[in-house]
């Protein structure tokens, strides 16, 4: 009210002036809002990203050195094989299984993994959980869908341009790329088979496919949180890989 | 800010903790202000985390 009656009191001209300032002011304020805006998300955040990664890498040693590894289930993928050995009358049966390893399911917002994709240069430590706190720290493994080097579909969620930006380049992805991920169980190595653009309400990209399949998702475009970007690999290489390949030639002896 | 300094009660101790405080409350509601804003630039790539967990 004491502003207002001394703008009353002021001549045109010093109004117009007055104006122009306070105007002045309201647009430099909002630019030194916008800046500092950008200079946190797009350079503090990361500078946090980077930190969070490296202090990850001792908890990620130990889980390799402790995590216990277990045969969940085999598949037999050669019949029973009668074999007369030649000098005597002794027979052997033989039966190769197939075995699914399983690593025990990590803590949420835990290192368990590291995950890298050459062609991008891509390498981080992946953690357990999409929540916004484990997010921050890397890219992060949906609980609810298997872990990486399972049959399934195993689906890792990361930030594109804020918090280390470790999906910064997965639009340059292309199909037959190899992503390696490591883990307790071992290395597992994906290529990538699609790659599309989905509305962040498509969820039908987690639901479960046959094999193992690796999804990768993250914000798009650049700078925007409007559409997901989604990488889709399939399982070529790794502990599991003869399980797998087990599991659909069954699959497909079952159906014909 | 000498206007300010001026209007506030105490002696400069108190002035100078008060400033300091009025500071810090500030960074701290800027840095909510930009971690909502952030969710529009760059949500980490999840997928509507809601419908999924219900």
């Amino acid at each position: 009210m004491v502003f207002r009656r001394r703008f009353d009191t002021l001549s045109a001209p010093m109004k117009v002036r007055r104006s122009l300032r306070v105007a002045g002011w309201v647009m430099v304020t909002v630019g030194a809002l916008l800046v500092a805006f950008f200079a946190y998300q797009l350079v503090f955040t990361n500078v946090l990203g980077a930190r969070s990664q490296r202090a990850a890498e001792p908890a990620l040693e130990e889980r390799y050195a402790t995590a216990e590894i277990e045969v969940a289930d085999t598949i037999p993928i050669t019949p029973p094989t009668t074999t007369t050995i030649p000098e005597g009358t002794t027979t052997t049966t033989q039966v190769v299984d197939a075995a699914r390893y399983t690593e025990p399911t990590p803590d949420m917002g835990t290192p368990f993994g590291e995950i890298a994709i050459p062609s991008i240069g891509l390498d981080k430590v992946l953690f357990e959980g999409v929540d916004v706190p484990t997010l921050k720290k890397g890219p992060g493994h949906m609980p609810w869908t298997p872990l990486p080097g399972q049959p399934g579909n195993a689906v890792v969620s990361g930030h594109r341009t804020t918090y280390g930006a470790p999906f910064f380049d997965l639009d340059k992805v292309e199909n037959g790329d190899e992503i390696v991920v490591t883990t307790a169980l071992g290395t597992s190595v994906y290529a990538v088979r699609r790659t599309i653009i989905v509305a962040p309400t498509d969820v039908w990209v987690t639901e479960e496919m046959q094999g193992a399949w690796l999804t990768l998702t993250t914000c798009n475009p650049k700078y925007s949180a409007r559409q997901r970007l989604i990488v889709q690999a399939e399982l070529v290489e790794g502990p599991n890989y003869l399980y797998v390949e087990a599991e659909r030639q069954r699959g497909l002896r079952e159906a014909s | 800010m000498r206007r300010l300094y001026r209007a506030l009660p105490g002696p400069p101790v108190v002035k100078v903790a008060v400033i300091v405080l009025i500071v810090l409350v500030v960074l701290v509601l800027l840095g909510l202000l930009f971690e909502w804003a952030g969710q529009f630039l760059d949500t980490g790539g999840t997928l509507a985390l809601l419908s999924l967990q219900t």
